[in-house]
């Protein structure tokens, strides 16, 4: 499972304190989310995406389902 | 501030706990009773006036407050305790087995009770928690 949290934040100069501040955890959960050591659970994936105004699919991106989603995709045409 | 609250409860029991412990090793003259309760005192105390300084500034008491409840600690700590399950009962058994080896047998014996009842309280509670979730 990766995510555009970092990216998103740099995007907006938001720091991790900012954001874990904003979603009520500590800034050592949004780095290990960064770096994809944690999983977020999906309440605090739901605050994550609400407060970059986003949907969760378009932060949090399920790399091997997307990679066997679009081979489907390929195989069908 | 409620897990504060409970944090020092804690503390004042454990305090109590160690000057109990103390009260007893003084009165029975036992140097490890009274080194054992003054230590639970002393960190104790030394606990409470942390809990106390924290209450005293907002910004660390929330920080201190989100550390005790956050997901990713709960989850460190439910997977810590499994590890310390899983380690426990492994050296149990390898208690159980130098002990037979060295001829106890009725301690072997009761360390493997002691295992067998910890492997049928996990299984109990698996059976319990997987209906429940």
């Amino acid at each position: 499972m990766e995510n555009n949290i970092a990216k998103l934040r740099k995007e907006r100069k938001i720091t991790q304190e900012e954001l874990a501040d904003a979603v009520s955890v500590t800034r050592q959960t949004i780095i290990s989310i960064e770096n994809g050591r944690y999983m977020a659970s999906l309440p605090l994936a739901f605050k994550i995406a609400e407060f970059f105004e986003k949907t969760i699919e378009d932060i949090f991106v399920p790399g091997d389902f997307n990679n066997e989603k679009t081979k489907n995709r390929e195989d069908r045409k | 501030m409620k897990i504060i609250r409970k944090n020092l409860i804690y503390c004042g029991i454990i305090s109590a706990l160690g000057a109990g412990i103390s009260v007893a090793g003084f009165y029975r003259e036992d140097d490890l009773l009274k080194s054992i309760g003054i230590a639970l005192v002393i960190v104790s105390l030394l606990k409470i006036a942390q809990l106390f300084i924290l209450t005293r500034n907002d910004e660390r008491r929330r920080k201190y407050e989100l550390s005790m409840t956050e997901e990713r600690i709960k989850y460190i700590a439910s997977k810590s305790s499994s590890f310390v399950f899983y380690i426990t009962v492994f050296c149990e058994v390898i208690a159980a087995l130098i002990l037979l080896v060295f001829g106890y047998v009725f301690a072997a014996s009761v360390v493997c009770y002691v295992a067998g009842a910890q492997v049928v309280l996990y299984l109990v509670l698996y059976i319990i928690f997987s209906r429940k979730y």
